[in-house]
């Protein structure tokens, strides 16, 4: 049988279609195209192959690049300054990142009030010796493990600048030894699982915490490594979901996980945040209703009310320093993150947390009102007993991550 | 009103300009774009598009008018490609394998999975090196002459590469259900 392939002129047939012979070759060609059927089909099979190349590509969200690549350049010409400047930018820099820290670990939470001291007592003496934090013995499904664990450390680093030499250290320490234990090579914490989103959006902030505050370049590398892995499984329309979902099956809750990471990793410096952090953003935005309110998978999807998503969004969008990428929405979302918190009487870690979070973020007149939510925390802190100083597990997330879980959230929130 | 064309939008930046540069940018980011998108950049594109115009801007001084702009760009775009390249490798690879996850755990997933046999996905059959050559011949009208500059190779080595590309997609193609 006949090798089209070893005709001569085989070769030449997708050059002949782009117009990339020469005028000889090209009438050599035809004229050898009249007598070889072969060449004939195999032309015609090029011919549909460019054409489909062709095709334009599914449109994709287009928004004009100049000004974030002049804001780059700019940003650069400023970083070209003599040596010691830049010294002293860095000293500058390192106390920015230290007040940074606040933003998504505030210390509002005072270190002198004895109930938060007494939920962190509660929370060095619940870990195991190797750092992780029982999920069987307290409470949380096993698939969270890392990130309860994640949110315990938080919650002890949250405690002091200095928490790291404190009486927290130790405990500090070997949470993060056993979340790095718990990173594969590919960056991602722990197997994987539903858990797996949160357990990596915690974990890199756990390790952005650590990070900046002491020179251990194990958390920082693990941080990075993290990040990778957060970035690269970030779906084409720009937010996370599980992992075993469809893609591009995302949610808003698993979503501001991730984004607190990368905001966090950008506003300390680290480089090539931005286009993830601004694509996660407008993923967010496209959850917004008209009325403000934050959506669970997309706009007016509330399948747990939209009072947490809509805190949890807010923070978001609050604490970017990239404001365009914010909601244009953002003083409705604001609304209706004050009308919820307003509205709020029971307790639920999760969204307590989120709102005062964002409450504070907001700077708005906001304090009596995120005071308040704390105050109704308070109520669920065992005062007696062996657990006391926890944090009882009665809101709907307990059944997942324990009296862990609501003892850190609480610490978090308060 | 004409339109500056690019050589002279390329003075402006060398003359610092800030509005031609701002031009040159818009003029050309879509097509940059869909360019890293159909060499499988996907979630990366807007990011590689960024970076070959912040090495534009650096690099201003080296442009020439004797050289075609497009060329100068596809370059500079074709280094950015091949740096990313090699950091990319970890994300695509656990990019992979979420999906291979999600369409081996999955029941009602398989016909998204099957939806993405398109052109990205023939395209991302493809060696590297064969897909950048058929991308800017085929998809970004680069002239075979042109894109031997930009890569560095005799045209004859476009041409057949071009060829090799175009079989290896009809296989492809045939071999779908």
């Amino acid at each position: 049988m006949h090798n089209h392939d070893e005709c001569p002129y085989a070769s030449d047939l997708p050059a002949f279609l782009q117009g990339e012979l020469s005028q000889e070759a090209r009438a050599s060609l035809e004229q050898h195209l009249k007598d070889c059927p072969a060449c004939r089909a195999a032309a015609e099979s090029h011919r549909r192959t460019i054409e489909t190349l062709r095709r334009p590509l599914p449109p994709v969200e287009s928004r004009d690049l100049a000004p974030a690549i002049l804001e780059r350049v700019q940003a650069g010409n400023r970083g070209r300054r003599p040596v010691f400047l830049r010294a002293a930018a860095l000293v500058i820099g390192l106390v920015g990142a230290g007040a940074l820290i606040g933003l998504i670990v505030p210390r509002l939470g005072t270190r002198a009030d004895p109930r938060v001291t007494a939920a962190v007592e509660w929370l060095r003496s619940a870990q195991e010796p190797d750092g992780h934090w029982d999920t069987f013995k307290w409470g949380a499904q096993k698939n969270y493990a890392p990130g309860i664990a994640a949110l315990a450390v938080l919650a002890l680093l949250k405690q002091d600048d200095n928490a790291l030499d404190g009486p927290n250290g130790d405990a500090i320490r070997r949470g993060l030894d056993y979340l790095l234990g718990q990173q594969n090579p590919e960056g991602r914490i722990g197997a994987l699982n539903s858990g797996t989103p949160y357990n990596q959006g915690l974990a890199t902030l756990a390790f952005l915490e650590a990070g900046a505050r002491a020179n251990d370049t194990r958390w920082k590398q693990a941080a990075t490594l993290a990040l990778t892995y957060i970035r690269a499984t970030q779906q084409p329309s720009g937010g996370w979901g599980y992992p075993r979902e469809a893609t591009d099956s995302c949610n808003t809750s698993i979503t501001v996980w991730q984004l607190q990471a990368l905001i966090k990793a950008d506003s300390m410096g680290q480089y090539g945040m931005q286009p993830s952090i601004e694509k996660g953003l407008a993923w967010l935005d496209s959850t917004v209703d008209e009325e403000g309110r934050v959506g669970y998978a997309r706009a007016n999807d509330f399948p747990y009310g939209y009072e947490t998503l809509t805190a949890a969004g807010a923070l978001c969008f609050l604490n970017t320093k990239y404001r365009r990428a914010s909601s244009a929405r953002l003083p409705q979302i604001l609304e209706a993150l004050r009308d919820a918190a307003r509205q709020t009487s029971d307790v639920d870690y999760y969204r307590l947390y989120f709102m005062t979070q964002a409450l504070a973020a907001s700077g708005g007149p906001d304090t009596e009102l995120a005071a308040k939510l704390r105050d109704s925390l308070l109520v669920c802190q065992a005062g007696t007993g062996e657990h006391v100083g926890s944090f009882e597990t009665q809101d709907r997330w307990s059944s997942a991550g324990g009296r862990v879980y609501a003892t850190a959230m609480a610490v978090l929130a308060l | 009103m004409q339109e500056r064309p690019d050589h002279e939008l390329m003075e402006g930046t060398r003359d610092g300009d800030q509005d031609a540069f701002a031009a040159l940018i818009r003029r050309h980011q879509t097509p940059l774009l869909n360019f890293f998108r159909r060499l499988g950049a996907d979630n990366e594109a807007e990011d590689l598009v960024q970076d070959v115009f912040l090495r534009l801007y650096r690099y201003r001084d080296r442009y020439t008018y004797s050289a075609k702009f497009t060329t100068f760009l596809y370059t500079l775009a074709r280094h950015v490609w091949a740096d990313r390249w090699r950091k990319l490798q970890r994300i695509f690879r656990i990019q992979e394998r979420a999906r291979q996850e999600a369409a081996a755990r999955s029941d009602g997933n398989m016909s998204r999975v099957q939806d993405r046999m398109d052109t990205l996905h023939a395209l991302d059959q493809l060696p590297d090196k064969l897909r950048i050559v058929l991308v800017m011949s085929v998809c970004q009208g680069l002239r075979y002459g042109e894109i031997g500059e930009v890569l560095g190779i005799p045209e004859g080595t476009v041409k057949s590469r071009v060829f090799m590309a175009m079989n290896k997609l009809k296989e492809y193609f045939h071999a779908q259900p």
